[in-house]
């Protein structure tokens, strides 16, 4: 019940459309529906409630007030120079025959010195080059943080 | 009637909260920013929905960072794939920030930190050396003579040559075995020990047969308790190991691996029990496999079964000793050496019982001869613990099962 009130799905369209700096929060809110109050002052902002559930929302909003201007506002172009996510993902489902992202190479019954050979001359196949030293590949290692491990692989020189 | 429509709903309840699903990692494509949500499943209900998707940026690793809604222009969902990617308005925002926070409709957040080259604490710090310690001590009741106890050692340790290199030379490394014998005592009776060199020879998997793993012991020394039987041996393996089960989508399956081998093992034969010195050079054909099961246990104490079975045949090309043992008339057991070219079976049995890892509960069966001796072990079954060690890295007993 808990949960279904403090449903995001309402509030961030909202809270985006707050982000810009021409879409400050107004010196005082209060949304009838869930019996949060906020009051702005020179050096306080002031927050009553009636249920902690109703808060996250508005505290979301107010952090993404100050937030917005120490975030980077830069357009950023591709990466070539790193393997990515998409083709790490494709190098490691292949050599797991697995798309069970969170099976370890145990519950695979995967080998680990095959396996880490596999990823490895996937990448170098791929044009790129990572350590096989950092392609972990213990028993234990979940499929999808060698794909993490391997997506920054640098492009061959 | 009514208790039975009750318990109809609480079943269907927990089926629905069973089968809901969960964000298992949250992931930054370092080439785009996009934000790739993973899924223990394929999407259900809220999870096909884009507009359910939202993301907040928290610029801090530490407690204390601010946080930011980020804006999406996209949301790719398949219904079929365990992947939902979540397209940026604007990739520096996703750039900046330390830590992801996912909400799914009313499903309770997910916070993830990104991923780092190098991290201060990383999640999964592979390892530089691979090592394998097997460590097996039964004892096995009585049937027309005295109880045996028998401890059973071996360790490989193995570190890849040249890591930094852009082409894979393989490892290197060393491999020590330890066998006791069927005295009423746990003397040490053999002891193996070898240089090792192993390689990955495919380049990629070619499913079932998930690749090709050449294994040379090298320049070897094989001699018993007595030492009245020395050999110097060098063995070139080739492994094949094959996941008996196509693609696996779930967690939880029972995969079965068959692994096959084929080698040789060359050398010379210093001194035996019957000629002191030696036969000279020797070879053996090699030619086996092994098959591992593990399963889901649902006995109490024990957290998994594992089953494995090992053949393996030695095919002396030269006439070689094989050692019988015999009871003689104080009672005492004897060895009755003798030499023949006759093949060496060995059949090896294990059934473990997972108590907490590594440690485990064995019930073994053994039949055959091994090397130096070669001293038959007639159908003996027997009683105890292995600790089975993967310390730094796992070589899953491809060495110490040797």
């Amino acid at each position: 019940m808990r949960k279904k009130q403090t449903n995001k799905s309402k509030h961030p369209p909202a809270a985006m459309a707050a982000d810009s700096p021409s879409s400050v929060t107004p010196k005082s809110s209060h949304d009838p529906d869930q019996h949060v109050t906020i009051r702005h002052s020179a050096n306080a902002i002031t927050i009553s409630y009636s249920d902690p559930a109703f808060v996250l929302p508005h505290l979301l909003d107010i952090a993404s007030q100050f937030a917005g201007r120490h975030f980077a506002s830069a357009s950023l172009t591709s990466d070539d120079d790193v393997l990515g996510t998409s083709a790490a993902r494709q190098i490691v489902q292949k050599c797991a025959n697995s798309d069970c992202w969170d099976c370890t190479l145990g519950d695979l019954k995967l080998d680990s010195n095959t396996f880490q050979s596999c990823v490895f001359q996937g990448i170098e196949d791929a044009g790129y080059f990572e350590e096989r030293t950092n392609i972990p590949a213990t028993q234990s290692t979940q499929l999808y943080t060698v794909v993490m491990a391997i997506q920054n692989a640098k492009k061959k020189v | 009637m009514k208790i039975n429509a009750l318990l109809l709903l609480v079943l269907i309840c927990h089926l629905s909260y069973a089968a809901k699903t969960k964000v298992v990692f949250l992931n930054v494509d370092p080439r785009t920013q996009s934000v790739e949500v993973v899924l223990d499943s394929p999407p259900q209900g809220d999870y096909l929905d884009g507009s359910k998707y939202h993301l907040v940026g928290i610029n801090s690793a530490l407690p204390n960072g601010e946080l930011h809604w980020i804006a999406l222009s996209d949301v790719q969902i398949s219904p079929t794939g365990k992947i939902v990617v979540l397209i940026p308005q604007n990739p520096a925002e996703i750039k900046a920030t330390k830590q992801l926070m996912l909400f799914v409709a009313s499903e309770p957040a997910v916070t993830q930190s990104k991923y780092e080259k190098n991290p201060a604490k990383p999640t999964e710090k592979p390892s530089k050396a691979n090592s394998d310690i097997y460590l097996n001590g039964t004892y096995s009741p009585a049937i027309n003579g005295a109880a045996q106890y028998s401890i059973d050692t071996s360790v490989g340790l193995l570190f890849p040559l040249a890591p930094s290199s852009e082409t894979n030379y393989g490892s290197v490394g060393f491999l020590g075995t330890v066998k006791s014998d069927k005295r009423p005592t746990a003397n040490p009776d053999s002891y193996r020990f070898f240089g090792v060199y192993q390689r990955v020879l495919n380049k990629e998997p070619h499913w079932p047969l998930e690749g090709v793993l050449f294994i040379g012991l090298i320049a070897g020394a094989e001699f018993d308790r007595k030492a009245n039987n020395v050999n110097f041996i060098s063995s070139p393996i080739l492994d094949f190991p094959i996941r008996l089960r196509g693609e696996i989508h779930n967690k939880g399956s029972l995969v079965p691996v068959l692994t096959p081998e084929l080698g040789m093992e060359i050398g010379n034969n210093f001194t035996n029990a019957i000629n002191a010195n030696g036969q000279g050079f020797i070879a053996r054909g090699l030619a086996g496999g092994t098959l591992g099961i593990d399963f889901k246990s649902k006995l109490a104490f024990f957290k998994s079964v594992h089953l494995a079975s090992t053949y393996r045949v030695r095919i002396p090309a030269f006439a070689e000793v094989y050692t019988r043992t015999a009871t003689n008339a104080a009672g005492k057991t004897i060895d009755v050496p003798g030499l023949s070219t006759q093949a060496r079976h060995y059949i090896k049995n294990e059934l473990d019982f997972g108590l907490w890892k590594p440690l485990s509960f064995a019930i073994t069966h053994e039949y055959g001869t091994l090397p130096p001796a070669f001293r038959l072990v007639d159908q003996k079954v027997s009683i105890g613990f292995t600790l089975a060690l993967q310390p730094k890295g796992d070589l899953q007993g491809q060495l110490t099962g040797k």
